[in-house]
């Protein structure tokens, strides 16, 4: 099972490396911007106030500001950037763990070997939740040793609650993307029909939080769960949303397993 | 002899109705067995059973003693695979995958093989040429001295002294008591090292034969050169074929008995006549008429 993992590391490095880089690249524009962004506070403050209600809780502009640095990033990074670059670094490594193999042909390699099915699939899942744990590390921590460098205050505690948030939300696409991977021989298709639930997941949300009568929408969303913007501001872990993508993961993890191992593939 | 390969009934069928339709045969340990049929015939998906990528819906498949799907992982340490595409990382080095295979089954990544090939494992497999990425495929499959290879168009894209030197490197594995499956559109290539032919057609067995059986079968190729054209329409024999006709040289395939042929001939005026035994194109033809 090493073997397949170092493998899958070793082949994705040069993209996750890219990836990282311009996370911490992007977080470190927010850092460089937020002086301006706190020199116009009151104002900019004011402005999110006059906000409607409805759209305030669906973008999750609630109980921030832009005083600090926490409120400052769950307004512009966490609310809609961080979680889209999450998706899609865990879509595209569950895409390309199995359903990418079997378009290329390249799982006959690993399934002519003497290792079970099964392992092949736990090796792929470890793998991607390793480049998951790391692009959480730096996007979330990276601000940071960024902010010291700046000479802002920061509370490093609302950034290690919040990325254990992260990395529960970026385990559960990506876990749902591999038991897609399993199921289909061609990336395109897990990328629409998994891609557009999410998508269709994020519209839920947006639209509950807008029209009171679709409020129970948003239960059917993962963005409903993933409060990144109130674990920054508060440094208060939501344990049951922690425990919703802990279980989203592992349940597609189980099946996603048992789907590869009973499969038929063309190579 | 113990048998290395035995398919019992064995049917997988596909959404749209094509597949394989209880299909038997067995191959020996030692033995080189060649799986022969056209496109679309079924050889693939047979492999694919024995090899576990598919599950049979039907029948039973034992390697070595034991079942292809129940002790899959312990039959993989045993077979070296050879795919027709050869499902290689474009972006890898041939070394990288060596070690990758050796470190999967825990063997040395040394590979004499590579080196007898004159295959230079630095380079990426993006960029070797179509001949070379089928050297890297043969050194792989022979990772970890398998005790039995299953081949799909081993010799695919290689010039003929290489060719040669696969054929020789087969023979030499087999003499180590290693079995080999060879599916092959290659026909005197699965002639000159097999040592018996399965035969499908529409994802049926038509024929499993040994090969010595192949060439005693009573089927001859007859090239009569005559003096004038020889009326051989007018003979009346159902079991003569005209292959080539061109003025006064006729080609035919006679299968069975030869006499009454002889017999018509005998009335007109030969200038050459030369009759062989039919070669495995010309019988496997004959399966597929």
């Amino acid at each position: 099972m090493i073997p397949i993992i170092k493998k899958e590391l070793r082949e994705k490095r040069t993209s996750l490396m890219f990836y990282i880089v311009l996370a911490i690249a992007l977080t470190w524009v927010y850092i460089v911007l937020f002086p301006t962004v706190r020199d116009q506070a009151d104002s900019l403050n004011k402005l999110v106030q006059m906000y409607p209600e409805a759209l305030k809780k669906a973008f999750k502009l609630e109980g921030g500001g832009f005083n600090t640095i926490e409120s400052f990033l769950s307004y512009e990074l966490f609310s809609l950037m961080w979680p889209l670059l999450a998706i899609i670094l865990a879509l595209s490594r569950a895409g390309s763990a199995i359903a990418g193999e079997v378009e290329r042909n390249t799982i006959g390699t690993l399934l002519s070997q003497p290792i079970s099915r099964a392992r092949i699939y736990i090796a792929k899942l470890l793998s991607g939740h390793i480049s998951i744990i790391l692009f959480v590390i730096a996007s979330i921590l990276s601000p940071i040793p960024l902010a010291w460098l700046y000479g802002f205050p920061v509370h490093p505690r609302n950034f290690l609650v919040c990325s254990i948030l992260c990395l529960c939300f970026a385990s559960a696409v990506y876990s749902a993307g591999l038991l897609g991977s399993a199921i289909a021989s061609e990336r395109s298709k897990l990328y629409g029909v998994v891609g557009g639930s999410i998508l269709l997941m994020y519209i839920l949300n947006v639209v509950s939080g807008i029209k009171p009568s679709l409020e129970k929408l948003q239960y059917g969303s993962i963005f409903h769960y993933f409060n990144a913007t109130d674990v920054m501001l508060h440094a208060r872990l939501p344990i049951g949303s922690c425990l919703l993508f802990i279980g989203i993961s592992v349940v597609c993890a189980v099946a996603g397993a048992i789907i590869f191992t009973r499969r038929d593939i063309s190579v | 002899m113990m048998n290395a390969i035995k398919l019992q009934g064995v049917t997988k069928l596909y959404p749209n109705g094509k597949g394989i339709h209880d299909v038997s045969f067995t191959v020996e340990k030692g033995k080189i067995f060649g799986f022969l049929g056209p496109n679309g015939a079924g050889k693939t998906t047979a492999i694919r059973t024995m090899m576990d990528f598919m599950k049979p819906s039907a029948g039973t498949i034992t390697i070595h003693g034991l079942d292809s799907h129940a002790d899959s992982v312990k039959l993989k340490q045993i077979i070296g695979y050879l795919p027709a595409d050869r499902q290689l990382y474009p972006s890898w080095s041939g070394e990288e995958h060596v070690d990758l295979y050796a470190k999967l089954r825990k063997v040395s990544p040394h590979n004499d093989i590579a080196k007898r090939l004159h295959l230079d494992l630095t380079q990426k497999v993006s960029q070797l040429s179509t001949g070379n990425k089928q050297k890297l495929a043969l050194a792989l499959a022979l990772v970890g001295s398998p005790k039995l290879l299953v081949m799909d168009e081993p010799t695919i894209g290689l010039d003929p002294i290489f060719q040669q030197e696969i054929y020789e490197i087969l023979q030499e594995y087999r003499h180590t008591g290693g079995t080999i499956l060879l599916s092959s559109h290659n026909l005197p290539e699965v002639e000159k090292i097999c040592d018996s032919v399965g035969i499908i057609k529409e994802g049926r067995m038509v024929a499993v034969e040994s090969m010595q059986s192949i060439r005693d079968m009573s089927i001859h190729i007859v090239s009569i050169i005559s003096k004038g054209i020889l009326p051989i329409e007018l003979a009346g024999l159902s079991n003569v074929d005209v292959t080539h006709i061109n003025k006064n040289h006729v080609i035919l395939k006679v299968r069975g008995d030869l006499n009454p042929l002889l017999k018509f001939v005998g009335r007109h005026v030969v200038l050459d006549i030369e009759i062989t035994h039919a070669n495995l194109e010309d019988i496997f033809l004959e399966f597929y008429r």
